[in-house]
C-alpha cells in the first residue's frame, strides 16, 4: 500500500528530526493533509520527539523572563505606533479622515473594552476551573490522611495495643523514630514510620522481630513508608529492628539497620 | 500522555496569544522556557548565547503566532521547532564559528563531544529518565546528530559511512525505538 510504504520510507522521521529538505517538508505536509494515517503517524512521532527534547529541560536564569516580557511589550507598542502614522493628504481630506478615525477609534475603544472584559472573564473562569480541580484533589488527599490519623489515634487509645518506640540509629537516621502498635490477643501489629528518611526508589523498609534473647529473628515483612501499615505479628518479641532492603523485601536482612527498639515487658 | 504544558486548552492558549495577551505569554514562558532553553543549550553549548537565542525564540513566537497551523501539530511542537531552528541557524553562522575559535567554552566542549560519550554517561550527566538510558547508543547518536547538531542527510551519511539512501530508514529505526521506550512509560 502506498501510504504504508510512505510511512516506512522514514521520511516522516527526517521531517520530525528537522533535517528534511524544503521539498521534502512540503511533500510531507501535503501527504499528512491528504492521508489521516500519515497524519497520525506524524503526530505520534512529534509527541515522542517532544518528550525526548523535554528530557533536557534546563531552568533559564530568572531575570531572562523579565527581559523577554519587556521586549514583547515594547514590540507591540512599536507596531501600534506604526499603524498610527498618516500620509500627506489635502486639508479637507485630512479633516474627513480625522473625523472618521476619531469615530472609528471611539467605536474600537468601546469594542475593545467589552472584548477585554469578556476575555478576562473567560480567562478567570478557566483559572477558577483549574483551581477547583486542584482543590478537589487536595480534599481527597486530606481525607485519606485524616482517615490514617483517625486509625492511628484509635490504636493509641486502645489499651490492648502495646506501643513500642524504635529509635533511629545515629549514623543513618539520627533523631528519627518509628512506632509499633502490637496486640497480643488478636495477633495484630501496625507500624508508623514517617519520621525515618523516605526510602529511595526501588527500596523499602523491612521490619524484623527478635525473640528469646536475640536467638531467633523473624521477618515481619516490608511496609509502606509514611502511613500506618500492617506488619506480621509474632509471639512476644523482645526487640524490633528496621532495615532498608530492596523493594519487596528479602528473606534475610542484607541492608543497613535504620532503627531499633526494645519491647517493654 | 504528553506532558501537560499548561492548564489552558491549547486552542485557547493560542487564541489568547493571538490577541496579544501578555499574561498568557507569561504563562507560556513559564511552561515552555525550560524545555526550549534545554534544547537550545544542548545545541549551542554556551549559556550566554542560549539566553539570547531563547529571547529571540520567544519574540518570534510572539510575532508569528498567527502563522501557527494546528493541523501541522501541537503548539509545543511548533514552538520547539522555532527554538531548535533558531539555535541551529546560529550554530551555522559565521558569528558562532568565530566566537568558538576565540572562546574555549567548557560547556560547549561537553556538549559538542557528546557523540563520543556512551549514552550511560550522558544519562547521568543530565539526569535523564530511566527510559532514555535504555535508548541504544547508535539510535541516540543518530537522533542527536540530526536534532541537536543539525547535520544534513548527506553529512549524516558521510559521518556514519552509510549510503545516503539508508539515512531515512536509520532515522526511522531510531525514532521507532525511542517511541517504543516512551510508550512503556507514557501513552501516545
Amino acid at each position: 500500500m502506498k501510504v504504508q510504504e510512505y510511512i516506512e520510507s522514514g521520511i516522516l522521521s527526517i521531517y520530525v528530526l528537522g533535517i528534511a529538505t524544503e521539498e521534502e517538508r512540503t511533500e510531507v505536509e501535503q501527504m499528512a493533509e491528504k492521508y489521516p494515517e500519515i497524519r497520525e503517524e506524524l503526530y505520534s512521532l512529534q509527541a515522542a520527539m517532544n518528550e525526548y527534547a523535554s528530557q533536557f529541560e534546563l531552568q533559564p536564569p530568572q531575570e531572562l523572563k523579565e527581559r523577554i516580557m519587556q521586549r514583547i511589550t515594547t514590540e507591540s507598542t512599536q507596531s501600534d505606533a506604526y499603524l498610527g502614522t498618516a500620509k500627506n493628504t489635502s486639508t479637507i481630506q485630512r479633516y474627513g479622515i480625522a473625523a472618521t478615525v476619531i469615530l472609528l477609534l471611539m467605536s474600537l475603544a468601546g469594542n475593545f473594552h467589552f472584548y477585554t472584559l469578556w476575555k478576562e472573564a473567560e480567562r478567570d473562569l478557566s483559572i477558577v476551573k483549574a483551581q477547583n480541580i486542584e482543590n478537589e484533589k487536595k480534599i481527597i488527599a486530606l481525607e485519606a490522611k485524616y482517615k490514617d490519623i483517625e486509625n492511628e489515634l484509635a490504636l493509641v487509645q486502645n489499651p490492648s495495643f502495646k506501643i513500642t518506640h524504635l529509635e533511629g540509629l545515629q549514623d543513618v537516621a539520627p533523631k528519627s523514630y518509628a512506632t509499633i502498635f502490637w496486640n497480643d490477643e488478636k495477633k495484630q501489629a501496625f507500624i508508623f514510620t514517617n519520621s525515618l528518611p523516605k526510602p529511595p526508589k526501588g527500596k523499602q523498609y523491612q521490619l524484623w522481630a527478635v525473640t528469646k534473647g536475640d536467638n531467633i529473628v523473624w521477618d515481619a515483612g516490608v511496609f509502606d513508608w509514611g502511613k500506618l501499615s500492617p506488619v506480621k505479628c509474632f509471639e512476644k518479641p523482645d526487640k524490633f529492628i528496621i532495615t532498608l532492603e530492596k523493594e519487596g523485601g528479602v528473606p534475610k536482612a542484607e541492608g543497613k539497620a535504620y532503627a531499633i527498639g526494645t519491647v517493654k515487658s | 500522555m504528553e506532558k501537560e504544558k499548561t492548564f489552558f486548552v491549547e486552542s485557547e492558549l493560542v487564541s489568547q496569544l493571538q490577541q496579544r495577551n501578555s499574561k498568557t505569554f507569561g504563562y507560556l514562558y513559564d511552561h515552555y522556557a525550560p524545555s526550549l532553553y534545554g534544547v537550545i543549550y544542548r545545541i549551542i553549548g554556551s549559556e550566554e548565547m542560549a539566553q539570547d537565542i531563547l529571547q529571540e525564540t520567544f519574540v518570534k513566537i510572539w510575532n508569528n503566532v498567527e502563522t501557527y497551523e494546528p493541523s501541522k501539530g501541537k503548539f509545543f511542537t511548533w514552538a520547539l521547532n522555532i527554538a531548535r531552528n533558531t539555535a541551529i541557524d546560529k550554530l551555522r553562522s559565521k558569528e558562532y564559528k568565530n566566537s568558538m575559535q576565540h572562546k574555549d567554552s567548557l560547556a560547549s566542549k561537553q556538549v559538542r563531544n557528546k557523540s563520543n560519550e556512551s549514552s550511560q554517561q550522558i544519562g547521568e550527566f543530565i539526569g535523564l529518565n530511566e527510559v532514555l538510558k535504555k535508548l541504544r547508543a547508535e539510535h541516540r547518536l543518530i537522533i542527536d546528530m540530526m536534532y541537536f547538531e543539525g547535520y544534513t542527510q548527506a553529512e549524516v551519511a558521510e559521518k556514519l559511512g552509510i549510503p545516503l539512501g539508508t539515512v531515512k530508514t536509520r532515522a526511522r529505526a531510531a525514532l521507532e525505538h525511542l517511541r517504543n521506550l516512551l510508550r512503556e512509560d507514557f501513552d501516545f
